[in-house]
């Protein structure tokens, strides 16, 4: 029978082991939250001001001058104190203590609103902090509804939003909504008030899709789809409000639609190329949606003849998919067509201009990239 | 971009042209704070309902004809204190009230007309409100003429819905009214 010794290199492994384990030994890991800009005294434990000890943040050993005595002292901390603190015995390199330092600030008043976009089955309330606090923020939101609460049920996604089913309709008594934000350091809270109808705000209308009419320079056709939000727009229709204009020219052309959700613009100006964008709103109640996507079409034009060859080249002619240079040319063509009929003059091309305008001519090869939808 | 307000001129409600309650609620109606609470005025028809979508046709012209013949009676009313009390020589605010009260009989007469087309029966008149008004002191009266617009313009927004549910509904089951819902 053999004697269980142990060979030599095993040994030499559990002694590292046990070595790893005195340094890393199942402490409490504590966690500590300070403010921004304050002084904070880290103890060694249980160890007597005088021991002599070691100090690291996030394994790097901490110079001594930070120390007084066996206390780590960090001053006026900056988020980049934010880490692991361990202190060490000074021989034995014992592990006596170890925190997690986190620095961040109390909340601030939280920011806090609430729409309806699915009248009438319910609204949802959003709510963010102005500025971040570098540390978890616990939310609680309440709902008043007159002396009832409701209850309003968290979003998976986003995380800062709940939402609540109305229980009644038509109502006058306001709902009052407040929304406490809490963390180590402090706590905030912000409350709003609002009446049923005033919070109804649809999203934007879907799918505006803008095409030229063929044989009619002047018109495009627009067509668009109820924002898929709106539960029921046939017992709550939505009324809509469509602008467009030219590339080149800032002023918007607004028409209103009260059904329907096609429209054919009539006036628009020949080759020019159009940005469009629709709205909507409840027929009766609450506020205009955001705009939607814009989307771009130029009306139908005839070809012109000696261009022919370079439109056929670049897209069979259909000049709003010419690219590059031969967009380029068409537009200098067009505008000095445009330029020409102004000096001819005609009351209808007084519309062109408005306050701060400049003429045709002289700006419009500026925007040859399409501009970004504005609100 | 312009702002919705609470209603737009030119609705048509059940045939009665409700243009004329286009009367937002004013910032400031004689005086009063438009945040001043109006929940201490009582006998004004309530607009709100539970389960909105779930009320019958009858439910709805029923509950609608009910609180139009009130606010015929609280019209009358706020037009008497105007008149007598509050505002006796704003005659074009008469006129306006007036006009909002004749709207209000010619849309309940409507009604009327709607449920016995509809073989509904009407809904009994209902015993008037509390009679000590003589006893309310201005601010009293002030309150009530507030809160009476203010339900009145929520009622209007209600009916536009209720009048379509009914107008919906008929048109899809004609056979539900014994087959004689005429358009």
């Amino acid at each position: 029978m053999a004697s269980p010794v142990l060979p030599a290199c095993c040994v030499a492994f559990a002694a590292v082991v046990m070595v790893y384990a005195q340094r890393h030994s199942q402490l409490d890991t504590h966690i500590q939250y300070e403010r921004l800009g304050a002084d904070v005294t880290m103890r060694c434990g249980a160890m007597d001001w005088d021991a002599a000890v070691t100090w690291t943040a996030n394994g790097t050993d901490i110079d001594e001058s930070h120390l007084n005595g066996s206390h780590l002292v960090l001053r006026n901390v900056n988020l980049t104190h934010s880490g692991q603190y361990a202190c060490y015995e000074g021989s034995s390199w014992h592990l006596k203590y170890q925190t997690y330092l986190k620095v961040g600030t109390s909340p601030k008043e939280p920011v806090l609103m609430c729409r309806s976009n699915n009248y009438p089955k319910g609204f949802y309330c959003s709510w963010h902090l102005p500025t971040p606090t570098y540390i978890p923020n616990a939310f609680n939101i309440t709902v008043m509804h007159g002396p009832r609460e409701l209850i309003c049920e968290k979003d998976a996604f986003p995380k800062n939003r709940c939402h609540i089913r109305y229980l009644q309709l038509f109502s006058t008594v306001k709902y009052k909504v407040t929304l406490t934000v809490t963390n180590a350091l402090g706590r905030n809270s912000t409350t709003i008030t609002f009446e049923e109808f005033a919070i109804v705000k649809p999203d934007p209308p879907e799918n505006v899709v803008a095409k030229a009419v063929a044989n009619n320079p002047r018109r495009l056709e627009v067509k668009w789809q109820n924002p898929s939000s709106w539960p029921d727009p046939e017992s709550f229709p939505l009324k809509f409000f469509l602008r467009y204009r030219p590339l080149i020219l800032d002023q918007w052309q607004h028409v209103e639609l009260s059904d329907g959700t096609s429209h054919t613009i009539t006036d628009a100006y020949a080759g020019k190329e159009y940005i469009i964008q629709v709205a909507a709103k409840d027929n009766d109640i609450g506020t205009w949606s955001d705009w939607s996507v814009a989307v771009h079409a130029t009306p139908w034009t005839e070809e012109p003849k000696h261009l022919t060859t370079e439109a056929q080249v670049a897209g069979e002619g259909r000049t709003d998919r010419a690219p590059g240079l031969a967009l380029l040319l068409l537009r200098v063509f067009s505008s000095s067509l445009l330029h020409k009929g102004q000096r001819v003059g005609s009351g209808a091309r007084g519309r062109l201009r408005s306050p701060g305008s400049q003429p045709l001519g002289s700006n419009h090869l500026t925007p040859l990239l399409p501009q970004n939808q504005e609100s | 971009m312009k702002e919705g307000g609470h209603w737009d001129k030119g609705r048509q409600v059940g045939g009665a042209d409700l243009s004329v309650i286009d009367h937002p609620p004013q910032v400031e109606w004689q005086g009063l704070d438009r945040t001043i609470s109006l929940d201490s005025v009582d006998g004004v028809p309530d607009a709100t309902v539970e389960r909105w979508e779930e009320l019958t046709a009858a439910e709805r012209l029923s509950a609608n004809l009910q609180a139009y013949r009130v606010f015929q009676a609280l019209l009358g009313e706020v037009l008497e204190k105007q008149r007598t009390h509050l505002t006796p020589l704003d005659t074009d605010f008469h006129a306006s009230i007036q006009s909002m009260l004749l709207q209000v009989t010619a849309l309940a007469y409507q009604l009327e007309e709607l449920l016995a087309l509809l073989r509904h029966s009407e809904p009994p008149w209902e015993a008037a409100g509390p009679e000590d008004r003589d006893h309310r002191s201005f601010f009293e009266m002030k309150l009530r003429g507030l809160k009476v617009l203010q339900e009145l313009a929520h009622w209007t927004v209600r009916s536009v819905r209720d009048l379509h549910q009914v107008t919906k509904h008929s048109q899809g089951s004609n056979t539900a009214y014994g087959g004689q819902a005429q358009e």
